[in-house]
């Protein structure tokens, strides 16, 4: 249990721009500490991606549920927010007043393309389990998919729908 | 999440205290919905509101997912459930470079902001910092960075 609660800690201390930009930290945890394999970690992402509530909230109660339960759920859902919310009420004053800042800028935007190369290399990690070990199947869906994602707004849960249907019937 | 938020809260808080609450919970580390809720229920009622209207946030997901991760853990073996979430961890790589693509977008920026890439993307290739360090290191250097801009204020 402490580990989840460093953990998600530290996670919430260190994330900027929310969601996706936590995915990589969030695979990070759970295979680092071998509480998930890659592959549940993806069908994890799916499922919070498609019901209500924000995505980190979401992913943070999954796997604190997987760990240790109802308790494990409900600790790493609040301790994610931990840091936020102590910042939230102590600085936003200051941050209103600053909000030009170009030095706050500068270190929020070299964090953000740090975690972006984090992104980069998850998506990396989770495509060699699903589509590099795969046939031209996968890699046909994949394309499939990329161009459903860049050139229209499907919504997510029909989107994904989409994809189980092809998994079941072609892979 | 935003049009929902607004559509919602216009009885108790007007337009401009909504968008700023979002841009500042932005600028802080975590989750910005729940960043959000802090700063706007601190606004109305202090530390007690913005415990609760966060506590309000993320209460539904615990309850739902809660749930799922139940019924999940004694179905994802099943032929079929495991064919389907073959398709959709590919459908889920996908959106997750449509994101990536995004933020490339917003946050790459000349060549500070490509080099921390370059620097963080060969910490975690080749295994010598856990990510969250990688993170924290790329405070620390946007920090450092900061040192030559000296005068006007900030």
């Amino acid at each position: 249990m402490l580990t989840v609660i460093r953990e998600f800690f530290l996670l919430g201390l260190l994330t900027f721009g929310g969601g996706m930009a936590m995915i990589p930290l969030f695979l990070d945890i759970a295979t680092r500490n071998a509480w998930l394999t890659e592959a549940q970690f993806s069908n994890f992402v799916a499922i919070s991606q498609s019901t209500p509530g924000p995505i980190a909230i979401n992913m943070a109660t999954f796997i604190g549920f997987i760990e240790q339960g109802w308790v494990g759920s409900i600790v790493a859902s609040i301790v994610i927010i931990v840091p936020g919310f102590f910042l939230s009420i102590g600085l936003s004053r200051f941050l209103i007043q600053n909000k030009d800042s170009k030095r706050i800028k500068q270190v929020i935007s070299t964090m953000k393309a740090a975690v972006l190369a984090l992104l980069v290399y998850a998506i990396y990690v989770l495509a060699r389990g699903s589509i590099f070990g795969g046939g031209p199947w996968e890699y046909g869906i994949f394309v499939l998919a990329l161009l459903l994602t860049f050139c229209f707004k499907i919504p997510i849960a029909f989107y994904l729908g989409i994809f189980a249907v092809f998994g079941m019937v072609l892979l | 999440m935003l049009p929902v938020a607004e559509r919602m809260l216009l009885g108790i808080y007007n337009m401009n205290e909504i968008t700023e609450a979002f841009a500042l919970a932005q600028t802080l580390p975590g989750v910005i919905a729940a960043n959000t809720s802090a700063i706007l229920g601190y606004q109305r009622r202090g530390v007690l509101g913005a415990a609760i209207s966060v506590l309000g946030i993320i209460t539904p997901s615990v309850i739902i997912i809660s749930l799922i991760a139940m019924v999940f853990s004694q179905i994802e073996n099943i032929e079929v459930i495991t064919k389907a979430f073959a398709g959709i961890r590919i459908a889920v790589l996908a959106l997750l470079a449509k994101s990536a693509f995004e933020m490339w977008k917003k946050s790459i920026k000349g060549i500070w902001t490509f080099a921390v890439f370059l620097i963080a993307m060969g910490l975690v290739v080749f295994k010598l910092l856990p990510a969250p360090y990688v993170v924290a290191l790329a405070a620390f250097l946007g920090l450092v960075s900061t040192i030559q801009m000296r005068g006007g204020k900030c």
